[in-house]
């Protein structure tokens, strides 16, 4: 019977009590089995009282009433047990009255107290366990309640109690948990010894920790288990109480998510992309106080308070780097790195302001190149990317990625310079097509000059000096000198061999520079030459030099065509706006056209029609268009000719006008 | 090109040589223009050799400066044209460097001289003065032969016969044998061309008919 432990428990203090089994009695005596106890109970009173009535033995039969107490208590009723009482007490004195009368015999009057005092000292006992037992039995059902798997064990290990979580996780009932070692029944695995537990146990009366058990069917589980040790009223160890909190998913969930944690952390570091985690909370703080919802509006904002995108600069702080990084910018640890964004970007860069809108309009990336300046202020070229949180991300984390472009840049810096260089042998090569012309272009000047100096000289030296002549004439020996010497320039600048320069060009000046450069070889080859300029264009941006190479080369390349074909020599150059984005300077000549099979053939290198020529001219003057964003195009109009357009963008500057 | 008229009319002496200068470039017309006023001579200027053709050009010795490299038509060419327009001014080219096919053409063609650019005042002005000089003498030239072709008008056709057979080296007898006349009557008709002619001998006579071109008998 399961009620035994009722006996075993101690009046200790609970809730170290708890757990001695007991409860169950209340529970496991009911229906039939409270039957049978009070039948029992009744039986055995009829016949303890016929025995003490009818037996000629004298002895105190009577105190074997006590048994029926223990009966009715069994049943865990305290009306039971107050029934039992009374009846027996009753009997008692009925037997006693009966078998001895009113007549106070010393002996058997002595024997009948002491039955007496037996039954109502048991049925005291019984009482007052009861009402212990009813209290115990509520807090057991509250343990039963609990999704912990509670259980109690004495100071050998043994389990006393077992709640119904521990029976429905673990799998094994009450009755067969009860009574073996728990260690040996859950397979118990410590991650610390237990003599270590033990001591915390028994210094404190706690220990908390996570351990790992085994169900019947043979599943582990990992626990929170939390222990506490049971002493009775006078501090003996009686045993331990132990909760056990089912961690097993949460463990694996943790332990995933510690892994992926890991995992992500071995990219930062082990990347060679270099990596920088931003803060960017006080930056959308500072964009949410501008209150501008749509993407134009701020776009605008930023545009016109550059002020404002330095401050957004500062405010978005740099919480992690990884190595690569640092290497990049060479930093020796990410402390000194810890800074904000404004720290690191070179003083030229345009590309926060076009993150920090892509940032408020809610976009999920940015990619853009730039420069960063390394410790020894050094400025390195990256290409970069940054992925934003989502706008409802309370965690404003941004992670930027940065590909050192050095290398590349130098890569691309090599091919402009050998490009720049091809062209440069091309404008050589176009120039020393007429020699001959800007050997006259020059003379004419220096010849204006030394025969005006030497009619001076003769107005001077005359019998009547005549001095108004004598001024005219240096007058223009200082024009010619000055123009000579702009010849000379202009033919220098073309020629030059510096790096391209990038910088806004007015289309009207360009065009007119390639005309002074090629108008005398025109009218040696009595080419009549036709210049419509729209008025107002918006200036392009690009290498001076080289886009004047192109309308320079289209120029030569259009009266070689005419003088071969014979006939009329007719040169139009026009440059007009052929789109809100693009302006054309298109040469058109009255020559044989061009071959309709394959108008591309003309821009491959080596294509040449010229019994000298290289066939390097369209190809580079395509490779320059190309390079400053726009196109080179050739066709045959129905009316005869060829037309070659360079096609350009305009500068956004002048596209904004 | 730049196709502004700009001649100038002589501003000294009406017979004061003058010098035609055809010159695309402005500057480099002016200051020929100054020069050659500096020492006296009187100018025309004009942008293009087309300009030229359209003008008519005083009748005193001068000489024509032209660059072979001028627009619309080459130099050469407009030498021929005014070749063929009877204009007989002399020419003095002036060139750019490395023009020696050129240069040949020309100077075969009748130009007095070939300067390069850009040359001194000196070199200019003598070339311009040979060119006048030779002009002056081909004018006198012109004159003489001129006045023997007058005479050579008031010859009678029978004059002319008995002129053209006497400066052929034939005898009085001979060009009576060829005219079917009297050896008299030749004599009568030879003393009246040697009058006329203005010539006392015979080899006068034979250098004139050569002048004149007159084909042997």
């Amino acid at each position: 019977m399961s009620h035994r432990p009722f006996f075993n428990r101690l009046a200790s203090s609970p809730p170290a009590a708890l757990g001695a089994g007991m409860p169950r009695a209340s529970k496991a005596v009911s229906g039939m089995n409270v039957t049978v106890l009070r039948l029992l109970a009744g039986a055995l009173a009829f016949g303890i009282f016929l025995f003490d009535t009818l037996s000629p033995l004298e002895g105190a039969v009577a105190v074997l009433y006590v048994l029926v107490i223990l009966l009715a208590a069994a049943t865990g009723r305290r009306g039971d047990i107050l029934v039992a009482a009374a009846s027996s007490l009753f009997l008692i004195v009925t037997a006693y009255l009966v078998v001895h009368g009113l007549l106070l015999a010393g002996a058997p009057a002595l024997r009948g107290l002491v039955s007496l005092a037996s039954t109502a000292i048991a049925s005291l006992l019984a009482l007052k366990s009861q009402a212990d037992t009813a209290t115990l039995a509520a807090q057991a059902r509250l343990l039963d309640l609990s999704h912990d798997m509670t259980f109690a064990r004495d100071s050998q290990g043994r389990i006393t109690f077992w709640n119904r979580a521990a029976e429905e996780v673990y799998g094994w009932r009450p009755a067969e948990a009860v009574g073996r070692i728990a260690d040996e029944l859950l397979k118990t695995e410590y991650a610390l010894p237990r003599a270590t537990i033990n001591q915390t146990l028994h210094m404190t009366g706690r220990w908390d920790g996570v351990l790992v058990h085994w169900t019947r069917t043979g599943e582990r589980i990992v626990v929170e288990s939390r222990w506490a040790l049971r002493r009775d009223a006078k501090g003996w160890i009686v045993g331990v109480l132990e909760t056990n909190t089912d961690i097993t998913e949460r463990e694996a969930a943790h332990a995933a998510l510690v892994q992926s944690e890991r995992r992500y952390r071995r990219m930062f570091k082990a990347s060679r992309v270099g990596l920088i985690e931003e803060d960017w909370s006080a930056v959308r703080a500072e964009l949410a106080a501008l209150g501008l919802n749509d993407g134009a509006s701020l776009s605008r904002y930023l545009t016109n308070h550059p002020a404002f995108i330095v401050k957004a600069r500062q405010l978005a702080r740099i919480i992690d780097v990884n190595p690569a990084f640092l290497a990049m910018v060479g930093v020796e640890s990410t402390e000194d790195f810890l800074r904000s964004v404004d720290d690191i970007l070179s003083e030229g860069d345009t590309t926060f302001g076009s993150a920090l809108a892509a940032f408020a309009r809610g976009d999920p990336f940015f990619e853009d190149e730039t420069e960063v300046v390394g410790s020894d202020g050094r400025r390195i070229p990256v290409i970069f990317a940054l992925t934003f949180p989502a706008p409802d991300d309370s965690d404003c984390k941004v992670m930027v990625f940065a590909v050192d472009a050095t290398e590349r840049r130098k890569a691309q810096d090599a091919a402009l310079q050998a490009q720049a260089e091809l062209a440069h042998a091309a404008r050589v090569a176009t120039l020393g097509e007429f020699t001959a012309s800007i050997a006259h272009e020059v003379n004419q000047p220096l010849m204006a000059v030394v025969t005006s100096g030497e009619a001076a000289l003769r107005w001077l030296r005359r019998g009547q000096p005549d001095l108004s002549e004598a001024g005219t004439a240096l007058e223009r020996v200082v024009s010619e000198g000055r123009r000579a010497s702009e010849i000379v320039k202009r033919i220098r600048a073309f020629l030059t061999k510096a790096a391209p320069r990038s910088s806004e060009i007015e289309i009207a000046g360009l065009v007119e520079e390639a005309i002074q450069l090629v108008q005398r070889e025109l009218a040696r080859e009595h080419v009549e030459l036709r210049s419509e300029v729209d008025i107002g264009l918006s200036p392009v941006i690009g290498d001076r030099v080289q886009l004047q190479q192109v309308v320079v080369n289209l120029m030569v390349n259009a009266r070689q065509a005419m003088v071969e074909h014979g006939g009329q020599r007719l040169l139009t150059i026009t440059a007009s706006r052929i789109s809100p984005t693009e302006v054309a300077i298109a040469v058109r000549d009255s020559g044989p056209g061009i071959s309709r099979h394959d108008p591309e053939r003309l821009f491959a290198p080596f294509f040449t029609t010229k019994p000298d020529g290289m066939g390097m001219g369209l190809a580079i003057c395509r490779t320059i268009a190309e390079a400053h964003g726009g196109r080179l195009m050739a066709e045959s109009p129905p009316d005869g000719g060829a037309i070659f357009s360079l096609i350009l963008p305009v500068s956004q500057h002048g596209a904004s006008v | 090109m730049n196709g502004q008229v700009s001649a100038r009319a002589a501003s000294t002496s009406p017979s004061s040589p003058f010098v035609v200068i055809v010159d695309d470039d402005p500057a480099v017309r002016d200051s020929l223009d100054s020069l050659f006023r500096s020492v006296g001579f009187t100018t025309c200027l004009f942008g293009s050799p087309t300009e030229l053709l359209l003008e008519q050009l005083p009748d005193v010795p001068g000489c024509i400066i032209l660059d072979v490299r001028l627009p619309g038509i080459s130099g050469l060419d407009f030498q021929s044209q005014l070749i063929q327009r009877g204009v007989e001014l002399p020419i003095v080219f002036m060139t750019g460097h490395g023009d020696i096919p050129m240069t040949v053409r020309a100077m075969k063609a009748g130009a007095v001289d070939f300067l390069a650019k850009p040359f001194r005042a000196q070199e200019m002005l003598d070339a311009v003065m040979a060119a006048i000089q030779r002009d002056q003498q081909r004018r006198s030239a012109s004159a003489a032969l001129d006045s023997l072709r007058d005479a050579y008008r008031t010859l009678t056709s029978r004059e002319r016969e008995v002129m053209m057979h006497v400066s052929s080296g034939l005898m009085n007898k001979q060009v009576a044998g060829a005219l079917g006349l009297s050896e008299i009557t030749v004599k009568i008709h030879r003393g009246n061309v040697m009058r006329k002619m203005n010539v006392r001998t015979l080899a006068d006579l034979v250098r004139i008919a050569e002048a004149l071109g007159i084909p042997r008998s």
